[in-house]
């Protein structure tokens, strides 16, 4: 079984996990969600132990976290050297949680994940440029 | 091939350019209505946010009907959106091969009633739905694609 954690500074983890379930479901997924730093949650390091604990070892766990060099990700950054089974994945956004999402059964994740993080969708756009350069005709059959 | 029929007032947005297009494995989106035939912001606004691999076409009701029953759209994996349940009763008035209508979102006032977390319905509306119904018209509610199909004639 393949499980998800989205962990982030503060409570954007919970605010995108909100966002992922609106958009793209995901209802039949283990997501774990943790908030660092806020609500007494300060021990990062606990934080991850504890998240880690309730999935067995040979199950394979997706970690998307906020931002890379943040001390969330940095965490996740110790354990994933010394727990087997763990893909990392940072500067998560909406899209790329979605694409995440709908790619957790790939049988080959870590291929999968390489795909998700390189594609153009997954990338912030400057949508004045994108108006800009679209296509003023109607698409006909 | 029409994958699916759906009432949704905001036409293309992120559950259907997620999720459904996503899990049906749509290539083309149709979105069919008078308003947003005839509004180019709106037209440009979803031509830009289409996802991607997917063709959009926006066309109004008389247009899309005559599309359709032509042939033209048979070779697609085709999700049709419409704004109002008034819409998609229309649509099936003029393409008999339609027999399933999905609910996503439909607007809330006051004289609504609430029959899911996202479908409201007006008095009117539930009268077009039970005529879909007594023409073997499936009419199902669901926001997204994995959700199980809830019966809304069951629940007017």
């Amino acid at each position: 079984m393949r499980h998800m954690v989205i962990a982030s500074h503060a409570h954007f983890a919970a605010g995108i996990s909100e966002a992922l379930a609106l958009l793209g479901g995901g209802s039949g997924v283990d997501i774990k969600v943790i908030c660092a730093f806020v609500d007494g949650n300060n021990d990062i390091a606990q934080a991850v132990a504890d998240t880690l604990a309730e999935i067995p070892a040979e199950d394979e766990v997706l970690v998307c976290t906020d931002i890379f060099g943040g001390s969330v990700n940095n965490e996740f950054t110790n354990v994933v050297q010394q727990r087997g089974n763990i893909h990392l994945v940072t500067n998560m956004n909406l899209p790329l949680l979605i694409s995440l999402l709908f790619s957790i059964n790939e049988p080959d994740l870590a291929a999968a994940i390489r795909t998700a993080v390189s594609t153009d969708e997954v990338r912030p756009k400057y949508c004045n440029d994108e108006l800009a350069a679209l296509d003023a005709d109607d698409e006909e059959f | 091939m029409i994958l699916l029929t759906r009432v949704d007032h905001r036409l293309l947005h992120g559950q259907v350019a997620t999720s459904w297009v996503g899990t049906l494995g749509a290539d083309c989106i149709f979105c069919v209505g008078d308003h947003v035939a005839n509004d180019p912001v709106w037209k440009t606004t979803l031509k830009l946010g289409k996802p991607a691999g997917c063709k959009l076409v926006i066309k109004d009701m008389a247009h899309a009907i005559e599309a359709i029953n032509s042939g033209v759209t048979d070779k697609y994996k085709m999700i049709i959106c419409v704004q109002t349940i008034a819409e998609a009763k229309q649509l099936c008035d003029g393409c008999p091969q339609i027999k399933s209508i999905n609910l996503g979102n439909t607007k809330e006032s006051p004289t609504t009633k609430t029959i899911s977390r996202q479908v409201f319905l007006e008095p009117e509306e539930e009268e077009i739905l039970r005529e879909l119904g007594s023409r073997g018209i499936e009419v199902e509610i669901r926001g997204l694609a994995e959700e199980p199909k809830v019966d809304a004639l069951q629940l007017i």
